[in-house]
């Protein structure tokens, strides 16, 4: 190391200190009046605005959050403990914003940007403010690029596009946070790389109110898969104060933004929505809010309506990024009926509902095919998996149907037998491990094999088997075939004549 | 009593920017308790606006009739604050005026940690 001089230093100092200006300090300060669960009621603070980070005598931060004709609440960031009656408060004249840059990836934060994995604070980056107004129509165009998820029945039945904002709903327990790790481990370039004109997809992972033990499972699930390299972890756990979980989705597609903004594509995971209603109620009561149905208060559609609207998919002359958003809520006693899940159905633009019925009879991912939409992601979908998912959705809802039939137990004709069969091993095959995504052209063998009948001779319990020895096979010993499905392109009739001979020959070698 | 009524009876115990005691007399005659902490602590808190507090870091003559000047019918409160090494502090309701060397010297420790 070069031995640094101490002319050299104050050679230095010198320097920085001609360019420094003592001029008068003129601050507009405040003082406490009340500390309460969390919110502070303070005086003066005249020229405090809305949103606006100020900070405690010793060193505290707190966030404007109502402006009354004779004080200000604001609600407490860091622990309040130490917050006195009549102690100062001054102005920063900052709204909250987090630092977004490169060096986030494969890191985990706060929603104040403040590393909890123990590494270096992050000191570079570009500052994006919290609250944003989401870009309007003309920047817009409309979602037309697939984000595979790598779980069957997804990407066939219920796609999701690039820029769209696809609710995952149901009751606790039933695979909600599964399904988006799943989709963020599916996003690893190297997977990606079959698909050439695809952009590779950074994740954004927000926990809100979760229990820590949770979130650290999660981490180091997408550190084992090679997750990490390309995902944030923004975390507002259960023992945070509930003002950094109603922050964290905030904090998250602020980072989401920055990316975008360079024209990159982001997934953001907001995990989940339920809680950040919770703390914003929590919030909202403390503060004195009018309280409306289920003690909510008034704008708690806003809350959502203005944080999903962030999700988008920018044109060209934009950058051409996209931010492609996967709320979670978790409901009670499975009614989706209730106040915070009809609120972001209808902000969402679809959903995957899944259903404990179905869970518990062993269905895995659970989701209710019935009930799930997506509303915008068929678009997206390419014209290779377009065309076996058709036929899909119409032989799993005439399977439901007979399937109900056939439970009172009369005798059916031989067609509605072998079509209850296809439906059996149709649900067989759409069931997939977790942390096991499939690369496009595996979910489309998966299911062409079950609807071109060709496993219709094959026991139920025997389709998983022959699902991975069949994948293996085709890869090993006709990698054309995967070639074809790889471009997107309609499956045409030489494709599916070879996938005929390659299945019949495999049929051959199997012994199941 | 509704607390709009109880801030116009805040203004009217003062006269001419001045505590009026026969009027606070009458006004605490009236007030249940609750009522008398909510207007103890506004007329605390309208006194605190009429007043303009110094922060000086020696004594100074004359300093009151310079302030006077400046701030006409408001109160001048002088402290002296030998912390500020230097110079004065004036704080006007949340408004803080900091022409102190403590305050720069302060301002280059941070600009140089920067």
């Amino acid at each position: 190391m070069a031995d640094i001089k101490t002319e050299d230093i104050i050679k230095q100092l010198e320097k920085r200190l001609t360019s420094f200006a003592i001029d008068a300090k003129v601050e507009n300060i405040g003082q406490v009046e009340k500390n309460s669960d969390g919110v502070i009621v303070a005086s003066g603070l005249s020229e405090a605005i809305m949103g606006e980070k100020v900070y405690f005598e010793k060193g505290e931060i707190g966030l404007v959050f109502n402006l009354n004709e004779d004080f200000v609440s604001i609600i407490l960031i860091d622990r309040g403990e130490n917050i006195k009656e009549g102690d100062k408060i001054k102005r920063s004249g900052q709204l909250l914003s987090i630092l977004a840059s490169e060096e986030l990836k494969g890191r985990i934060i706060n929603p104040l940007g403040i590393p909890l994995d123990g590494k270096l604070k992050i000191k570079n980056g570009e500052d994006m403010p919290l609250e944003r107004i989401a870009p309007g129509v003309v920047q817009r165009e409309p979602v037309d690029t697939p984000l595979k998820t790598g779980i069957k029945a997804i990407d066939s039945m219920i796609p999701i596009g690039r820029g769209q904002r696809e609710l995952i709903i149901g009751d606790r327990g039933l695979g909600k946070t599964a399904i988006a790790i799943d989709t963020i481990i599916n996003q690893k370039p190297i997977r990606q790389l079959t698909d050439k004109n695809q952009k590779p997809v950074i994740c954004i992972y927000v926990a809100i109110g979760q229990k820590q033990s949770t979130v650290a499972q999660i981490i180091g699930k997408l550190k084992d898969q090679g997750a990490l390299d390309y995902t944030i972890i923004v975390a507002a756990n259960a023992s945070d104060p509930v003002s950094l979980q109603y922050l964290a989705p905030y904090a998250g597609v602020a980072i989401a933004e920055s990316f975008m903004q360079k024209g990159q594509d982001v997934l953001i995971i907001y995990d989940d929505l339920t809680k950040h209603a919770w703390a914003f109620r929590q919030i909202s009561l403390i503060l004195g809010r009018p309280a409306g149905r289920e003690a909510y208060p008034g704008d708690i559609f806003y809350l959502h309506s203005r944080l999903l609207e962030r999700a988008v998919k920018l044109n060209k002359k934009n950058g051409g990024g996209s931010i492609t958003a996967i709320p979670i809520i978790e409901t009670q006693a499975n009614d989706i009926s209730a106040y915070i899940p009809t609120n972001v159905i209808s902000i969402t633009d679809g959903q995957i509902y899944l259903q404990p019925d179905l869970f518990n009879t062993g269905i895995r991912p659970a989701i209710n095919v019935g009930n799930s939409v997506s509303r915008v992601g068929g678009a997206a979908q390419t014209a290779a998996i377009k065309s076996v998912s058709g036929k899909l959705r119409l032989e799993l809802a005439q399977y439901r149907e007979l399937a109900a039939f056939a439970q009172f137990g009369s005798e059916l004709d031989e067609a509605t037998l072998n079509q209850i069969e296809r439906g059996k091993r149709l649900t067989e095959i759409l069931k997939q491990e977790q942390y096991e995504p499939l690369d496009e052209p595996l979910e489309i063998l998966s299911i062409w094999v079950v609807i071109s009948g060709l496993v219709d001779n094959i026991p139920v319990e025997a389709i998983p088997r022959f699902e991975k020895e069949y994948h293996e096979f085709i890869k090993t010993h006709n990698p054309k075939i995967i070639e074809a499905l790889s471009s997107g392109e309609k499956i045409n009739e030489t494709t599916v004549k070879q996938l005929q001979q390659a299945t019949n020959e495999f049929k051959k070698v199997v012994t199941l | 009593m509704p607390k709009k009524l109880l801030k116009q009876l805040i203004d009217l115990s003062f006269v001419n920017n001045k505590l009026n005691q026969k009027r606070v007399e009458r006004i605490v005659r009236l007030l249940s308790r609750n009522e008398l902490k909510f207007y103890l602590k506004g007329l605390k808190k309208r006194e605190r606006e009429l007043s303009v507090f110094i922060d000086n870091a020696m004594k100074t003559v004359g300093i009151d009739e310079m302030f006077k000047s400046i701030f006409p019918n408001r109160k001048i409160v002088v402290n002296i604050n030998p912390s500020l090494l230097l110079g004065l502090r004036i704080t006007d309701n949340d408004n803080v005026f900091e022409l102190s060397l403590k305050n720069s010297l302060d301002k280059i420790t941070s600009y140089l940690e920067e």
